[in-house]
């Protein structure tokens, strides 16, 4: 428990127009669900297009992915599924009133989740300098370059990229729970913003989930 | 489901376990080195679909247990999926469309009468259009597929279907 | 008469939500849900006013072939704009952020919203894009009509990408409503007030608020492909890249198609409620209205495909849409056949409200078959891109939607200003707007028919008596808005006091004073009856 005397304890005051605060976690997490499902649907556009795509130039899909660097990919795999175990471990110091524990796992996550935007950021280095870019940029020099190719290279940005944009979001968001959390306002009793960015970033991974095999493991 | 109405009907905060945490978080990694050996080898389709399988292997472990949703009040669950069903109408309509392009009814292709066009439309499209009368459509016999349709309501008949059988280039006109 | 304020008519103190706090700091950070309500009525209200401007340009252009007022590319803009500040700025978010807000809460016996915070930055985002959107019409324009389709949107010299981001900002502010909306429905129902036991305009809001949430991320992702498409030429809807424009037609309507039952399910909800008000009935299949209103969300995201019948689709795929396209009419008839049936042995009172609901009954009929008319493949091959369709979706939107936010305006305007409106120049009103509506739109399903295009600025000499028909019909139905808002404005100032139930109503809105106290209720009501429970003489208060 933590060590504070009740007076410098931050307390959280439960909505007006909430009975309780059980309505109000259970509102809020049946709330965030609902945006989760909106964000689903948002990419899922995306993942639309891309099966549109791939269906109409599978070996198109093949040849240029070849472009992509694989092992990149799936250390920026492994990174996101450790942040999000993190993040979970996270969210559990706080439901069991660990308040250093919780800022310690708040921090790892941070971390991982730049280490995955460090890698982005080589792997997108990479492409420009082969002149892989989306839309009127793409250029390619080098071996290797299927009609159409511009198309995967467009999916490739706008998915991951838009991942990315997601990433940041994702920081941002942990940062600032961080930022509570070292003012100790997290306790058993009040964690939801914790719950929420968990939630937030737990979906960041799914999404990566599916894109990893989807342009890097092209059979 | 809750209602508002019930109080004190506070959802118990479930804990989980840090080995349920880890276990799924080494499965996850499994899954994930997998994924990456299935896809040196060559099983032809076979690739796509076992690399998706796997995927849903670790996003259920990820919104199962990270996400606790296997604790959690059920209607959340709902929203999840049913969110996924909707997803999964768009794209199943959108395939059905993109990829049954150019396929055209064989009974159709066949010998089509033209209604004739009256004759001040005809004037305004100018000249150049087919005769009122039957409409040939070259090499098309029951059973092969022609883009006889469109040139039909086509009252201008510019455009002599000369090419059967070719699929059709993704845009349509 | 001597001036009156606006005091609560029987309300403690007379302090309402409009009084409590004043000045301008107080409606800009307000969270109460009334008055958010409020401020989006007014802001749709100017936005419905705006469109309609546009429309009169529309008509008058359209009055003789030719030019006549404006050139074909101001035309282009005109119309586009026309269609954009009316679908994305009035029609969607009409019914649900104004009246919805104002009396959810109020209905299921609750303080507010679950997120007020959220519900007030919905109404910012309102705000946002509508910036936007005047920025795209004072920068350049726009001529793609509000469809946006390829190529053409991508090629055009005009601010696409503004009008673009605009209409990815309203659509958060559409989902962030839908979802407020959703979870206070699940979680702050009073005690004692199950699924069932909600009024009719809660289920309708419910379905409208599902679609919301799931189809509005769609249009999201496809004004932002749009953008992507304009800027970086990624391809994906240009063949000569190796894309598909009719991609972005299936993009578009995965969300616009679902928008339109967005528009009309909260219409309907209101309908349910003034007709049993107005006919001192029970409604008839309470249990079937509310399972349609869900059906006709669900079923709604089944047909978008039977917009692009000529587009190119695959024939596969016309029939599949076409098919599912006939049965997303049947929760609508179910609706249509309730309300009649609900009239019937009522004790029927034709105040203002009751009017307009009675043209959306038939207005909304005409409308809902013209549309199975379209629906049918072999017939919208010859009516695609005609005027027929042009009635169709105006008899659906204005003749269905429009009239039951008019409902619904003057049904809940005596709670929520605590005035009553003139009820003889209401009526009145509703007259000219009933007949200008009729004698616009009717002449346009036989302009379709007979052939004249849409969006085309010219037409040949032999439309000419109809397109001068139907523009004097607009002006006939401009002049009625106009009264309409000129007699609601001074009601304001010099109405009567509304009693906190003019109409007799069982509705728990009417046991609060009108307007409401800050909090909704003094005390919360308990539900002794059913919200419909018209079976025993509830006497009307003199207003």
């Amino acid at each position: 428990m933590s060590t504070t005397t009740p007076a410098e304890r931050w307390h959280h005051h439960v909505g007006h127009h909430f009975e309780s605060a059980g309505q109000e976690f259970s509102a809020n997490k049946f709330g965030f669900w609902l945006f989760l499902a909106t964000e689903i649907l948002l990419f899922g556009g995306l993942f639309v297009a891309y099966v549109v795509f791939r269906n109409l130039y599978p070996e198109m899909f093949h040849e240029a992915h070849l472009h992509l660097n694989r092992t990149m990919g799936a250390t920026n795999t492994v990174v996101l599924i450790c942040s999000s175990l993190t993040m979970a471990l996270a969210v559990r110091s706080a439901q069991t009133d660990r308040p250093k524990q919780l800022i310690g796992f708040l921090v790892v996550t941070l971390l991982l989740a730049g280490t995955f935007l460090v890698i982005k950021y080589f792997e997108y280095m990479e492409k420009i300098h082969h002149g892989l870019l989306p839309g009127y940029l793409y250029n390619p020099h080098g071996a290797g370059n299927p009609v159409n190719g511009n198309l995967f290279f467009a999916l490739y940005f706008l998915m991951t990229g838009l991942h990315a944009l997601h990433v940041i979001a994702g920081m941002s968001a942990i940062s600032w729970v961080l930022s509570k959390a070292v003012r100790r306002q997290f306790s058993s009793e009040w964690y939801t913003p914790v719950e929420l960015t968990g939630l937030y970033w737990h979906l960041v991974d799914l999404i990566w989930i599916y894109l990893f095999p989807l342009f890097y493991l092209i059979g | 489901m809750a209602h508002g109405d019930a109080p004190g009907a506070e959802h118990k905060h479930h804990v989980v376990p840090i080995r349920t945490y880890l276990m799924v978080w080494v499965g996850l990694i499994i899954l994930t080195y997998l994924t990456v050996r299935v896809s040196y080898h060559d099983f032809g389709e076979g690739n796509l679909i076992m690399a998706m399988v796997i995927a849903t292997m670790k996003a259920s472990l990820v919104v199962l247990f990270f996400m606790a949703l296997k604790y959690d009040e059920r209607f959340n669950a709902v929203v999840f999926i049913g969110s996924l069903g909707f997803l999964s109408i768009f794209l199943i309509l959108t395939l059905a469309d993109t990829m049954e392009r150019g396929k055209v009814d064989p009974l159709e292709a066949r010998e089509l009468q033209l209604v004739p066009a009256r004759p001040e439309l005809m004037k305004l499209a100018g000249e150049g259009g087919t005769e009122a009368g039957t409409l040939h459509v070259p090499g098309a016999q029951a059973g092969e597929p022609a883009a006889a349709d469109s040139a039909a309501a086509d009252s201008s008949g510019t455009e002599a279907p000369a090419e059967t059988g070719t699929p059709a280039v993704p845009g349509g006109h | 008469m001597a001036t009156r304020t606006l005091d609560a008519h029987g309300s403690p103190g007379g302090l309402n939500y409009l009084n409590v706090t004043r000045g301008f700091k107080s409606w800009a950070t307000t969270l109460d849900h009334k008055r958010i309500g409020i401020m989006y009525l007014m802001a749709v209200s100017l936005a419905l006013l705006t469109g309609g401007v546009f429309a009169m340009l529309i008509r008058t252009e359209l009055f003789l072939p030719g030019r006549t007022i404006m050139s074909a590319e101001t035309y282009n803009e005109v119309f586009t704009l026309h269609g954009v500040i009316m679908v994305f700025l009035f029609i969607i978010p009409s019914i649900p952020a104004a009246l919805g807000n104002f009396f959810l809460p109020i209905m299921i016996g609750a303080k507010d919203v679950a997120f007020p915070r959220l519900n007030l930055a919905s109404f910012y985002l309102w705000v946002t894009g509508a910036v936007f959107t005047v920025t795209a019409i004072l920068v350049k324009g726009v001529d793609t009509g509000w469809t946006f389709y390829t190529p053409y949107s991508v090629q055009s010299q005009t601010s696409v990408i503004w009008m673009g981001l605009g209409v990815f900002i309203l659509g958060f502010s559409s989902i962030f409503t839908g979802l407020n909306f959703l979870v206070t429905l699940h979680k702050l129902r009073m005690p004692g007030m199950g699924w069932f036991d909600m009024p009719l305009f809660l289920w309708s809001i419910y379905g409208t608020a599902l679609i919301q949430v799931l189809a509005t991320p769609v249009i999201g992702i496809t004004m932002l492909l749009l953008v992507a498409e304009r800027v970086l030429h990624v391809g994906i809807f240009d063949p000569a890249l190796g894309g598909d424009p009719v991609l972005f037609q299936h993009f578009f309507w995965f969300y616009s198609h679902p928008a339109v039952y967005i528009m009309i399910l909260p219409g309907m909800g209101i309908i349910s409620d003034v007709i049993t008000t107005f006919s001192r009935r029970h409604i008839f299949g309470y249990r079937f209205i509310a399972f349609s209103s869900i059906a006709i969300a669900v079923l709604g995201f089944l047909v978008w495909g039977h917009h692009m019948f000529v587009s190119g689709q695959s024939e596969m795929a016309t029939m599949i849409f076409s098919f599912l396209t006939f049965f997303v009419a049947i929760p609508s008839a179910i609706k249509i056949f309730n309300w009649t049936a609900t009239m019937y042995k009522g004790s029927i009172a034709l105040d203002t409200p009751m009017l307009y609901a009675l043209a959306f009954i038939f207005l909304f009929s005409i409308g809902g078959l013209t549309g199975i008319f379209l629906g049918a493949l072999s017939v919208d091959i010859h009516l695609h891109d005609t005027y027929f369709v042009v009635a169709h979706f105006h008899y659906v939107m204005m003749g269905g939607t429009v009239m039951a936010f008019l409902a619904g305006l003057h049904y809940w305007w005596p709670k929520m200003t605590g005035r009553m409106y003139p009820e003889t120049l209401a009526r009145i009103t509703a007259g000219i707007i009933f007949v200008g509506f009729n004698v616009t739109f009717l002449t346009q399903f036989v302009l379709g028919s007979k052939g004249m295009p849409r969006r085309y600025y010219d037409y040949l000499e032999q439309f000419q008596p109809l397109h001068q028909m139907s523009s004097f019909g607009a002006w006939i139905l401009g002049s009625g808005f106009l009264i309409m808002v000129l007699y609601f404005l001074r009601s304001l100032r010099t109405g009567a006091p509304a009693p906190a139930n003019p109409w007799g109503s069982l509705g728990m809105e009417w046991r609060t004073p009108s307007p409401p106290p800050l909090e909704n209720f003094e005390e919360t009501p308990t539900l002794t009856y059913g919200l419909y429970d018209y079976g025993k003489v509830y006497p009307r208060e003199a207003s």
